[in-house]
């Protein structure tokens, strides 16, 4: 495909930071060739962490979220345009408005969408939080009011919601199946921490617990939810964030494999296909220091697997992507850090500093052979980096 | 000594500022602020502090 008068051409389908930081990064590689970045929604490229933060408090403007990074051209964006369907052995995506579109390279950075619940359909009383129009639309809410607000999932984007919904004083209930909060990156140490500080900031907190019946005024204001608790509520609004699924439908009839995403090697090229590549939430990614595909949803692994993408393409750097998995959240203004991958095999234990901090604790989490191998900083960042120096050494003598 | 932030790997952690007030700045609006983008050599081991201690990595040193 590169004889005399061809210029490379990769295009990229989601205009998001994994998509837009391949971009960028492609040309910091030194690639020339002209590149194509797609996007289904109308907002020019953003990222998500400030949403369920400071953009829905208001501490921050909307444009707090828009990404800055620049491409050089031959560079177009194009907004409001979907893939529809993948044919890889003649190199053409198929897009929703019936148009077709050639490429070199194609990097799938189409991201993930919010779980639903059967029993609660989206409304304008139900909001599955992910997008900046959701943001906006919550946001907006929260402000022009005082309500009563009911969160669904006790995860990372649900414990946000509750806390920022708490600073503007609606009064929110967060619900989760689960017996802990966060159950799936915190221990029973640091779970109980977080979950205390959701207590002292006056959420009401129901662990163990589900939403048994419902009955949504879809215009909002008269909704009531019964939970398995027996407890019955009234509520204006509900949040629900229990997990996202990849955007692999439309590459169903494609030649690519997926499973929980597109699968992937270390270095984002999809299996068997030497010109696709896949990065952030829509990637499966091969992880050689775990020794399994993984799919990560956060920021620093986006950005850290679109950089290797655009150099793998650009050819600069073949090295696998050797990353210790990173995630961060703000709830009610704490500032809790995630190292490493934790497993619930791992025993817990509380991580003591030479230079006491007077507040905040953080736990290390250890495998059998006594080895710590992921950890969860409580208002104690400035000791990250020797967390970090810690996990990474004990993860090279596996 | 020549200072670069990648605003888009910023997440206004504000750690920065904790080893270099006199650089760098995050302001209410949640957006970090370069105060001196080219700072003497006396700040550099604080700045480099900076650099090893933001957790998104967005800090880099050009010279």
């Amino acid at each position: 495909m590169t004889g005399p008068g061809h210029q490379s051409k990769t295009v990229i389908v989601g205009a998001s930071l994994a998509g837009l930081r391949c971009a960028a990064s492609l040309r910091r590689e030194g690639y020339e060739g002209e590149i194509v970045l797609l996007g289904n929604e109308r907002h020019s490229p953003y990222q998500r962490p400030p949403l369920s933060k400071a953009v829905l408090t208001g501490r921050a403007p909307i444009e707090r979220a828009t990404l800055r990074s620049q491409v050089a051209p031959p560079f177009e964006l194009r907004l409001g345009v979907e893939a529809t369907a993948l044919a890889a052995e003649d190199q053409v995506l198929t897009l929703d408005d019936r148009s077709s579109i050639s490429y070199d390279h194609l990097v799938l950075t189409c991201g993930a969408r919010p779980r639903h619940l059967a029993a609660l359909p989206p409304s304008e009383t139900v909001l599955y939080f992910r997008t900046l129009d959701d943001a906006v639309r919550l946001r907006t809410r929260v402000q022009e009011s005082i309500g009563r607000l009911l969160v669904v999932g006790a995860g990372f984007i649900g414990s946000e919601v509750a806390s920022s919904a708490r600073e503007q004083n609606w009064q929110v209930t967060l619900v989760d199946l689960d017996a802990r909060i966060m159950s799936r990156v915190l221990g029973e140490g640091a779970s109980s921490i977080v979950e205390q500080r959701h207590r002292e900031n006056g959420v009401d907190l129901r662990l163990s617990c589900s939403i048994s019946e419902a009955e949504i005024d879809r215009d909002g204001e008269n909704s009531r939810v019964s939970l398995s608790d027996g407890s019955t509520l009234d509520v204006d609004m509900i949040v629900v964030g229990i997990g996202v699924e990849a955007n692999t439908e439309w590459l169903a009839n494609s030649s690519l494999t997926l499973d929980n995403g597109v699968i992937v090697d270390a270095n984002g090229r999809a299996e068997g296909v030497n010109n696709i590549y896949a990065a952030g939430d829509v990637a499966s990614w091969f992880h050689p220091a775990y020794g399994r595909h993984l799919r990560f949803e956060h920021f620093e692994s986006a950005t850290n697997q679109a950089q290797k993408v655009a150099a793998t393409i650009a050819g600069t750097d073949l090295s696998p992507l050797d990353e210790l998995p990173f995630a961060w959240s703000d709830q009610h203004g704490s500032v809790i850090q995630f190292l490493g991958l934790s497993d619930p095999s791992y025993l817990e234990r509380s991580l003591e500093f030479s230079d006491e901090s007077p507040h905040g604790q953080s736990f290390g989490y250890y495998d059998d052979h006594g080895r710590c191998r992921a950890a969860v900083l409580i208002d104690q960042s400035a000791h990250l980096g020797e967390v970090k120096t810690t996990i990474t050494q004990s993860l090279r003598s596996l | 000594m020549k200072i670069e932030v990648d605003f888009d790997r910023c997440q206004s952690n504000a750690l920065c500022m904790q080893s270099a007030p006199s650089v760098f700045e995050v302001r209410d609006d949640g957006f970090l602020y370069i105060l001196q983008d080219a700072p003497g050599e006396e700040l550099r081991q604080s700045v480099e502090e900076a650099v090893a201690n933001c957790p998104t990595q967005a800090i880099s040193i050009q010279d």
